[in-house]
Parts: structure tokens; C-alpha cells; sequence
């Protein structure tokens, strides 16, 4: 015991510096693993994951010295980590494209339209206009709002539009007896480049059984791309915005324009145009 | 001056939200086993 004891002083006295980055690096990855099991609801392998760790660790040791059995309990760390990447193939590619985007702020999309912020903002009094007659008619609508160049095949399985945005536009797509009215709407700026498109349904099993297919096709998007998508339910008229896999419902007017104006980078353009204006003063 | 003063309040408290509130049990955990292989590692 005493020399177990001596040999943890020895080393924490000798290398303090190299156990402390080993000890980060290793909470980091332990972390990583252990956050990522737990958004796809697998927590229960969060307890194997320890076991198998500290017993890795352990039997590889040269004291215990079973160096077979403890690679095993390594291996077995490594299968389950590929097995969780396999059974959440979804999340893991969302994973990824997320790291490779390269996003300073979640909250903005990073995309330069090619319209002035006034037409932003006619688009976005639009979007909001068109949402809230369609609730007070409890008519069913789905419009996504993509900063970025969506994938073809998406746009393809509806019909190609290209059109100046406008609300009388918006409610004419979703009017129940219009040919495109059963499909999404996609936004770009100020202007409607596809509608009647089908989007991929969501599969978390954390979406309200109240909820339908618009709901979850609606957040099903927001799970691939970096979209935000806005839903209208048909049967209670309420207002959903869907973002990063998530969906906050019960939307006011106010609340939407204010999530759109921070969506198309508006706010901060306005603070922008704030500071050049005070420069301008001085 | 007003809005730059609050946007960085509400940067701050999404700081320490996602730092010591968000997934603070899962954070914690890591934190104990980490230490505890490191020096399981050093001592057998």
C-alpha cells in the first residue's frame, strides 16, 4: 500500500504537467462519449463504458498484470463506441458536418444574400404575416429557411420556383387545394426557391405523439442541414420553429420576426450599422 | 452601447450555462473518472 502510495507522489511530484494534460484529454474524450450516448438516449451504456474503462485500465496495469484480458476490456470500449456510431449513423454524420462548419455564432447563419436588409426585412414581415393568417385558418404550413446551398436531391422531389417572397404568395402554396400545398416551402433570402418538396421525418422518439408528419418532417430537416424551418399545425393553428433538431412551439408574431431577424443576421448588421454610424460621428 | 453591453451579458450567462449548467452531472463524472484512471494508471 505504502508503495502504491509512493509511486502516485513520485509521479504527480516528477511529471505534473504531463498528467495534468493526460487527465484533461482523457475527462475530454470520456465527455465526449459520455454526451453523445446520452442525446441518443442510450444512458444505460454510460455505466458499461465506466466499468470497461477503470477495468482496462486496471488489469493492463504491471502490477495486476493481465495485459490480454485488460486490451480486451480496451477493445471492448472501442466496439462499443463504433457500435453507438453505427446504431446513430444520423447524429454522428450531423456530428461531423457540424464540426466542419465552422459556425462563430449558432444563433446566425453565415450567408451574405444577395438582397438589401430592407428586402430582408419585407421578407421576413412576410413570412410572419403569411404564418399568422395561416394559423388564424388553421391552415397547415411548412417553409424552411435555408441560408445555404440545399442538397439537390430535396429540391428536386418538389418544384423549382425561384420567386420574389411575398405573403399573398406563401398562403396561395399553402392553400389545401393548390397542387404544392402537401410539402415544404424553401427560403432563401427573399426569394421562394422550391415548394412541395418532401423533407426526411425525424426518428428521435422525444417528439410529442400529438404531433404529425408536418412536425416532424419540420425537425427532421433541422437534424441534416443547417436550417431553421417554421411549421403551422393544421389541427391547433399553433406556430412551431424548429432549429438544430429541436422544436419550440407556441410562436407569437414578436417572437418569430425576432428568431428570423437574428436568423438572417439582421440584428447584428443593425449593430453594425450603429457602430459605423458613431464612427461616422466622431 | 446599451445593446453591445447586453449582448454581452447574455453571451456571458450562455457561457457559464453551457460550462457549469448544461449536462453538469455527465461533466462531473468525466471529470471523477478521468481522475481516477490517471491514477489507477500512475499507481498499479
Amino acid at each position: 500500500m505504502q508503495e502504491i502510495w509512493n509511486r502516485i507522489v513520485t509521479a504527480f511530484t516528477e511529471n505534473p504537467v504531463r498528467l495534468a494534460v493526460d487527465f484533461v484529454l482523457t475527462a475530454l474524450l470520456l465527455y465526449a462519449i459520455f454526451a453523445f450516448v446520452k442525446k441518443n438516449n442510450a444512458s444505460r451504456l454510460i455505466k458499461y463504458i465506466v466499468v470497461l474503462a477503470v477495468l482496462a485500465v486496471v488489469l493492463s496495469s504491471e502490477t495486476v498484470g493481465l495485459p490480454v484480458i485488460g486490451k480486451v476490456a480496451g477493445y471492448a470500449i472501442v466496439i462499443t463506441t463504433l457500435v453507438i456510431a453505427v446504431m446513430f449513423p444520423q447524429e454522428l454524420r450531423r456530428g461531423l458536418w457540424k464540426i466542419s462548419s465552422h459556425k462563430t455564432d449558432t444563433a446566425t447563419f453565415s450567408t451574405h444574400y444577395d438582397c438589401s436588409d430592407e428586402d430582408l426585412n419585407n421578407a421576413i414581415d412576410s413570412i410572419v404575416r403569411a404564418a399568422q393568417n395561416m394559423a388564424k385558418k388553421n391552415v397547415g404550413a411548412l417553409m424552411v429557411i435555408a441560408p445555404k446551398d440545399v442538397p439537390e436531391h430535396i429540391l428536386e422531389s418538389g418544384t423549382a420556383l425561384d420567386s420574389k417572397l411575398s405573403c399573398p404568395l406563401l398562403e396561395c402554396l399553402f392553400n389545401t387545394k393548390a397542387p404544392l400545398h402537401d410539402g415544404a416551402v424553401f427560403i432563401k433570402g427573399d426569394r421562394i426557391i422550391a415548394a412541395g418538396c418532401f423533407l426526411p421525418l425525424t426518428e428521435s422518439t422525444d417528439v410529442d405523439k400529438e404531433l404529425g408528419t408536418r412536425h416532424r418532417a419540420g425537425i427532421g430537416i433541422t437534424e441534416k442541414l443547417d436550417v431553421l424551418t417554421i411549421i403551422v399545425s393544421e389541427e391547433t393553428g399553433v406556430i412551431s420553429v424548429a432549429k438544430g433538431g429541436e422544436l419550440i412551439r407556441y410562436y407569437d408574431a414578436a417572437m418569430l420576426t425576432d428568431t428570423l431577424q437574428q436568423v438572417y443576421g439582421l440584428k447584428a448588421s443593425e449593430l453594425t450599422a450603429d457602430k459605423k454610424s458613431k464612427k461616422r460621428r466622431r | 452601447m446599451k445593446e453591445n453591453t447586453e449582448q454581452k451579458k447574455k453571451g456571458a450567462a450562455a457561457f457559464f450555462k453551457a460550462v457549469f449548467v448544461h449536462n453538469i452531472g455527465l461533466k462531473l463524472l468525466s471529470i471523477a473518472l478521468g481522475a481516477v484512471l490517471v491514477i489507477l494508471a500512475v499507481a498499479l
